[in-house]
Parts: structure tokens; C-alpha cells; sequence
């Protein structure tokens, strides 16, 4: 092996962790949990979104919340029932007529807040039996950068 | 002396014995005087089988030295053949009942007459023996008395007696003990030999020793015998017998039911009687009687050992040295207790049923006291809504188990709660105090001051301590007030839509550009109204979150026919706990936004709302305090004029800032029972 190929080989390696380092850290996290893994049908479903900024940047997280919804639409739910179906969203009169509030705030780095959010509100869980609840949210407004999941949690919904 | 000479002797003899039972029928008898029974089952005549034996005699004798008084000559007559014949007759009767003769004799020539009977004694039972003769003349010349003729009656005589086996029925006492000396008294029947041979009485136990006793006093149904019970002298049951010979017999009888036994400890005194809890080795001497002579002591909850001991078996002579050791948390009294083992080695011996080998009395245990307590963990100062979490510690004692502690928050308490709990659906919860009985203690002060906290605890052994108090300097904001930009006025503002919402025209408190509700992103401009508390000092790090809570909030859209659309909000809190839009660490804000869609000509909207900063330590496990509260409220409406929305009209107010405090409800934390929601119709 001469100088060429040898330096040629520590380029590539070189490159390679970064770009595997580049893809392990992801700039925060999303953790899902619920103080009521169990409510009676028509209750409300709330449940605690963790988020954490685990990049070096300010992560904003701003949003403008609907007084229908009154979920953080950065993140976006997904709900399953039983049979694995995705649980389509409540529907509403008339949405067009909602008003809202903007919400400012961003998370420095390392820094992390709990927000509850009242998945009900937004899908319909009404009938009784046991939901999936995952939640993504973008890395970035660049929709190439694809989005992180959080875990899924699992709320019953009785009769 | 020949057999007769033996038996007159003898006969004059039981007489004097017995002169109840030489019954004289006249004095013809006594006269002539050899008419009589005797009773020969002894042994100081030779033993003939022990046997009753009636002997009577008669016979001539012209001596007038021998026949003075007696009426009759026809003895000597007889004797010399004056045509009567002597003769005598007799029987025995055993309870009443002739088991002997009659058996009759008649002279033999010479003048004398003799009958005799021999009936064996039953000496296994009691009996009355009567033995009768009589003495007659019969004349010769025709039947005499027993034919129908002539006879002349000389003399009767009746000998009565009873035999039997001696018999012991009680013995006072009944018992003795050991180490002492007395009398003991029988009492029962035939303790006397009818025969003279002297009456003996002692005791017996196999393989017993130490107790004796000698014979006093006898008489037919009492006896007396001075005894001897040595101290170490063999307990338990012992006999005593009562005997004499009869013949070659031994008459005995025995009373088992006498016991020689242990006497029962007594105490006279324990020497100190009051011991401290927590010493060891205490000098202890128990004096009392009859401890024996290895006593064991048992003091109830302390240790004990005998160091010496002595007892003399005298009242008042036993004493035991004794070292004892009190836990270090006992308390009340001890009970004390002796108990004898006797005194000959094989245990205590009872001389009456129930009787307790064993004397109790109470000794009594000085508790230790209690001493200050310490109070440790967290240290002052602390931040408002700082876990306080305090540890009372026993001092280095006697004893060091308590029971149960007391902490107290002497006046002015501060504003105390156990614990905080918030959630969107749930409001604020604050939890009471804790349980001040254990030895741990945590809570938080809502407001700042200088407090003090009291610990005291009581011991196992009932002493409780003096009460330790620490001073904790709590500290809180500083500065302050709560300020705010207030934008004052309504604006309709372009937002942007997003596949959730469309975007379009908003009537909006302030004057922004940004995202339609329900679209994620970041709003620019200036909202209707930003809170700061940047000019609070804080006393220590930590970090500031909000609350905002709806008091009402309607919208209301009118199409130009004139029906309306409404949309009304119920009271309660904004968003969620916290509140969520806080642009800086010190700052929180709203712009809220009503779509216009060109559908209708007016919307109006009215709004009052109240803002709650709170501050957290970054202390572990601090709890977020109030630092107070401010109302805004906006109201206004735009119309629609050839299909652009006109500049609104209306203002928004904020009203004056309200610090908090611990007697406001709540304790000044806000106050709500779920999230604030908004219906239309």
C-alpha cells in the first residue's frame, strides 16, 4: 500500500464515522408517558410529551396552538386501535372558525419541557379499547431531514 | 412361783390396771378373791400365741384369815367333803356375742374348782371382750343347781376389755419444716398397751434422714412426740408410727400423710431498691428467710447474678449479694424473684399443697432520660419552595429508641405546604404536611421569613426530650414587581395556513405574522401583551414558568343576514400547566388570534384573562411558588367592507399587579379545575 492509498483509506474512514455519527445523534428526543394508562370512554386522553434538545443549536419550538385542538401542531400523532388501524382525526364543524394563540419558546441545548397534550381532542378515542400513541415531530422545516418518533405508549380506553 | 401364784399376781394386777373391768358382784369375791379372768398375749409372762384366757378358781381353805367375812362354811365343808360339791362356771363374750363356754368345773376333791378358756384375738380389729364367772355350791344330796336342787351361789365376777390395734387418725401439724423443732400431737385410739408394754412412736422414710422424733405423753387417744427436722432433712412424705408389743406382735400404726417440707422464702428487704436504666454491675442485696441453699434470682427485664449467698434456715438469715445490669431503656418495675431450691440438694420440697417455692416483690428501674435532639439535613438558608427535609437524630444516651417525635412550627409558622401538585386537568394540589411523629421531616415554605422548627421525640422508656429548635432563614424574590407590554389594541393580520388550517385574515390582540392556529412555526411581531419578571431578584437559581387562566373568552361572528356565529370559552387554564408560550426565560406572552373568514361581516371578540409567574429553585426537588397575579382583558370587532376587513376597533387593559401571599386561596397559587374550552355555535 502506498502513501496515496493509505491516506485515500483514512479519508474514507474518516468520513464514514462522521457520517455514522451524524446519524446516531439525533438533535432531541421525544418521550412519551401518561399518568392514566386507563380511562373510561368519553374521558379525556392526555398524555405527557417529553422533549428534549440534545443538538448544540437552540431548538425553537414554536407553534400557533388551535383553541379546537389545543395540541402543539409541531407534533403530529399517530393513533393506533386494536387492529393496528390508524385512528382518524376528530372531526370538527367548523374548523376554518378556530382561534388560537401562538406559543413562542425554544429549548437551549440539553434544556427539555413537559407538555401535556390532550391526544383526544384531536383523534378520536371515543369507543373503548386499547390505543397505540406514537408521536413525530420534523428534525427541521426541511422535509428531507425526516422527522423523530417518540415511543408508543399504550392507554385503554374502557367501557 | 408356780403357774397359779402367776396368774393371782397377774390378776391382781390387771385389777389395779383396770378396776373397771374387776367388777365385784358382792364381797364375797373380793373375799375369797380368785375369781377372775386374765388375758395373757404378752410377753412378759411368756407368749402363749396371743391368746384371751379366762381363769377361775375356787378352793377351800378353812383359814379364817382367808374365809373372814365370808358367810358361807360349806367351802371348807366341801373341802372336806361336807355333801356339797364347789363349782364354777364361765364364759367369754366377744362384742355381746358367747364365744366361749359355758364351760363349768366342779371341785376336784381337793376344794379347788378351775375353768379356763383359750380364744385367739383378732388384732386386726377392735373388739369388747367380756369374760363371766360364777361360783356355786351344789348340795350332794340331791341335783344341786343345775338338776332343780339345792345349791348356794357363792360369787360372780365380769371382766370387760377391749383390744385392738393402736390407731393414729391426725398429727397436728400436719407438716414441718425443715430447721426446726417442736411437738407433734396424735390423735386416734388404743395408743395404749392394756398390757403395759410401753408405747413407742417415731418415724420412717426410705431412705430419709434429718427428721426424728421421740414418744411423750400417751394416753388412749392422744400421744405427744417432741420432734426434730434438721435442715437439710429429707422432704416429702413420712411416716410416724405409734406401736407397742402384743405378744410377739408389734402393733403398729402409721400415718403417712405427714410431710417434712421447705419453708417458703420470704423478703425483708432489697438494698437500693431503685435502679438507673442504662448500669451495669449494680450492688444489689436481697435479705429475707429461707432462700435455701441455692437460690436462684430472677429480675424481670435486667440482667442479675448472684455473686454470694448464705441462709442459715433461721427467720431473717438468708441473704443474697446480687450484681444487676438495666437496659439501657427499661423502665417502671422490676419483678424480683427468689426462689428456694431447698436445702438438702434435691430441689424444694412443698409441705403443702400449693405452696410457692418462690417470694416476689418489685424492684423499681429509674428511666434515662432523654436529651436534646439534634436536627440535621437541610441546612439554612433556603428558597422559597426548597425542599426542607429534616432528620432528627437521638443524641448519644441510655437508650436511644424512640417511639415517636414531634416537629413543630412554632409561630409564625410561614406559609407551609408538604408537596405540590399541578396538572392541566387537575389545577394545583398542595399537600399538607407531612406526619410530624417520625424522625424525618420535609416540607417546603411557600413565602420567605425567618422560621423556626421544633423537634422533640419520646422514648421507649415514656421520657420525652426537651425540644431542639432550628432558625432557617428562607429566602425569596426580591425586587419585582411583576411588568408588562401591553400592545393595547386589536390588528387584522395575515397568517399563514398549513395543511391543517387554511390561513387567511385573523383578528388578533396585537399585531403579528406567523402561522394560522393549528400550524407549527414561529410568530414575529409584537403580541397583545408580554409579562416580564426580569425585575425580580432571585435567591438562588432558578427558573420562572407561567399560568394563565381564562376568565372568558367570545368570539362571535355575524353573517350579514344578521345570524351569528359564537364561540364561548369556559373558564379555566390557557393552553396547559404551564403555560406555554414564554419566548425568553423571563418573559411570557399572548397574541390571541380569531380567523375573519369573508363568510361574515362582523366578528367581535372579548377576552379577560389573568397571568400567574411562578418561580422555581433549581434546588433537587423544589416545588414552583407563586409570586402573584395580573387580569388583562381585551374586547373589539372588525367588519367587513367590500371584502377586506377593516381596522378593528376596542383596546386592551391590564390591571394592577397583585402579589402573592399565603392567605389568599390557595395559598396564592392559581386556582383552576381544568383547561379552558371553547364551544360554537
Amino acid at each position: 500500500m502506498n502513501i496515496r492509498m493509505l491516506l485515500t483509506f483514512v479519508l474514507i474512514s474518516a468520513m464514514a464515522a462522521f457520517a455514522g455519527n451524524q446519524a446516531a445523534k439525533a438533535p432531541f428526543t421525544i418521550e412519551l408517558s401518561t399518568d392514566q394508562p386507563a380511562v373510561k370512554a368519553g374521558s379525556e386522553v392526555s398524555i405527557k410529551v417529553h422533549l428534549t434538545n440534545t443538538s448544540k443549536r437552540v431548538l425553537d419550538c414554536s407553534g400557533t396552538i388551535s383553541n379546537l385542538t389545543g395540541v402543539d401542531p409541531n407534533y403530529v400523532f399517530e393513533v393506533r386501535d386494536e387492529a393496528n388501524s390508524v385512528v382518524p382525526l376528530r372531526v370538527y364543524e367548523h374548523p376554518e372558525l378556530a382561534t388560537g394563540q401562538p406559543v413562542s419558546r425554544s429549548l437551549k441545548p440539553g434544556e427539555s419541557f413537559t407538555d401535556e397534550q390532550e391526544v383526544s381532542r384531536l383523534i378520536d378515542m371515543s369507543r373503548p379499547g386499547k390505543y397505540s400513541i406514537q408521536v413525530a415531530r420534523r428534525i427541521s422545516d426541511d422535509k428531507k431531514d425526516g422527522v423523530i418518533k417518540s415511543n408508543a405508549i399504550t392507554v385503554t380506553v374502557t367501557p | 412361783m408356780n403357774r397359779t401364784q402367776v396368774l393371782i399376781a397377774l390378776l391382781l394386777f390387771v385389777a389395779a390396771v383396770f378396776p373397771h373391768s374387776a367388777v365385784a358382784q358382792n364381797d364375797i369375791f373380793s373375799d375369797t378373791g380368785v375369781i377372775d379372768v386374765t388375758y395373757i398375749c404378752d410377753t412378759v409372762n411368756g407368749d402363749d400365741g396371743c391368746f384371751i384366757e379366762g381363769f377361775a378358781v375356787m378352793y377351800g381353805d378353812t383359814n379364817s384369815t382367808n374365809l373372814h367375812g365370808l358367810s358361807q362354811t360349806s367351802v371348807s365343808a366341801d373341802s372336806f367333803d361336807d355333801g356339797w360339791d364347789g363349782y364354777v362356771v364361765g364364759d367369754v363374750l366377744r362384742d355381746s356375742t358367747e364365744i366361749a363356754g359355758p364351760t363349768q368345773a366342779g371341785d376336784n376333791g381337793q376344794g379347788v374348782s378351775v375353768v379356763t378358756w383359750n380364744v385367739a384375738i383378732d388384732l386386726n380389729a377392735t373388739h369388747v371382750f367380756d369374760v363371766r364367772t360364777d361360783s356355786y355350791y351344789n348340795y350332794m344330796g340331791d341335783a344341786g343347781c343345775k338338776g332343780g336342787g339345792t345349791c348356794v351361789y357363792i360369787a360372780s365376777t365380769q371382766q370387760m376389755v377391749t383390744l385392738g390395734r393402736p390407731g393414729v387418725t391426725s398429727i397436728t401439724p400436719p407438716y414441718v419444716f425443715v430447721g426446726t423443732s417442736g411437738t407433734l400431737t396424735l390423735k386416734g385410739n388404743n395408743f395404749v398397751n392394756p398390757f403395759g408394754n410401753p408405747t413407742t412412736i417415731n418415724t420412717s422414710k426410705t431412705g430419709g434422714t434429718g427428721f426424728s422424733v421421740s414418744t411423750g405423753t400417751v394416753s388412749a387417744m392422744q400421744a405427744t412426740a417432741p420432734y426434730t427436722a434438721t435442715l437439710t432433712a429429707t422432704t416429702g412424705n413420712w411416716d410416724v408410727g405409734l406401736s407397742y408389743a402384743l405378744g410377739s406382735s408389734i402393733l403398729v400404726s402409721t400415718f403417712g400423710a405427714f410431710t417434712v417440707g421447705d419453708p417458703t422464702p420470704t423478703f425483708s428487704s432489697i438494698t437500693p431498691s431503685s435502679w438507673a436504666a442504662g448500669q451495669a454491675n449494680i450492688p444489689v442485696t436481697i435479705k429475707g428467710s429461707y432462700f435455701g441453699s441455692n437460690p436462684v434470682l430472677v429480675i424481670a427485664g435486667v440482667t442479675s447474678s448472684i455473686t454470694s449467698h448464705s441462709d442459715n434456715g433461721q427467720p431473717g438469715g438468708a441473704v443474697i449479694n446480687a450484681n444487676v445490669t438495666v437496659p439501657g431503656c427499661s423502665t417502671g418495675s422490676a419483678l424480683v424473684t427468689v426462689t428456694s431450691t431447698g436445702y438438702n440438694g434435691t430441689g424444694f420440697g412443698n409441705a403443702y399443697p400449693g405452696q410457692l417455692p418462690y417470694v416476689i416483690m418489685n424492684g423499681t428501674i429509674i428511666p434515662a432520660p432523654a436529651l436534646a435532639p439534634t436536627i440535621g439535613g437541610t441546612k439554612s438558608p433556603v428558597s422559597v419552595g426548597q425542599l426542607a427535609s429534616l432528620t432528627g437524630t437521638v443524641p448519644a444516651q441510655a437508650c436511644t429508641t424512640a417511639t415517636s417525635w414531634n416537629w413543630q412550627l412554632p409561630a409564625p409558622q410561614g406559609t407551609t405546604v408538604g408537596g405540590f401538585h399541578a396538572s392541566t386537568a387537575g389545577g394545583v394540589t398542595l399537600d399538607p404536611l407531612p406526619a410530624n411523629t417520625n424522625s424525618s421531616y420535609a416540607f417546603y415554605w411557600v413565602y420567605p421569613g425567618s422560621f423556626g422548627v421544633s423537634a422533640q421525640y419520646t422514648l421507649v422508656n415514656g421520657q420525652t426530650s426537651p425540644t431542639t429548635t432550628s432558625t432557617f432563614t428562607v429566602k425569596g424574590l426580591t425586587g419585582g414587581p411583576l411588568s408588562n407590554t401591553n400592545y393595547g389594541s386589536l390588528t387584522v393580520d395575515n397568517l399563514t395556513g398549513c395543511p391543517a388550517q387554511v390561513g387567511g385574515p385573523y383578528l388578533v390582540y396585537g399585531n403579528v405574522a406567523g402561522p394560522a392556529p393549528g400550524c407549527p412555526g414561529k410568530t414575529m411581531g409584537t403580541p397583545g401583551i408580554v409579562f416580564d419578571v426580569s425585575k425580580y431578584g432571585q435567591p438562588s437559581a432558578g427558573t420562572f414558568s407561567w399560568v394563565q387562566l381564562i376568565s372568558s373568552d367570545t368570539t362571535t361572528s355575524t353573517h350579514s343576514n344578521g345570524t351569528k356565529y359564537t364561540c364561548t370559552t369556559t373558564a379555566g387554564i390557557d393552553l396547559s400547566y404551564p403555560y406555554g408560550s414564554h419566548p425568553t426565560a423571563t418573559t411570557a406572552n399572548d397574541a390571541p388570534e380569531a380567523p375573519l373568514p369573508t363568510s361574515f361581516a362582523t366578528v367581535s371578540r372579548s377576552f379577560v384573562a389573568t397571568m400567574y409567574p411562578l418561580w422555581t429553585s433549581n434546588a433537587a426537588n423544589a416545588i414552583p411558588v407563586p409570586i402573584g397575579n395580573q387580569g388583562w382583558q381585551f374586547s373589539g370587532q372588525t367588519i367587513l367592507v367590500g371584502g377586506k376587513w377593516q381596522k378593528p376597533t376596542g383596546n386592551g387593559t391590564v390591571g394592577s399587579f397583585t402579589a402573592a401571599n399565603g392567605n389568599q386561596p390557595n395559598k396564592g397559587y392559581p386556582v383552576w379545575t381544568g383547561k379552558a374550552t371553547s364551544t360554537c355555535q
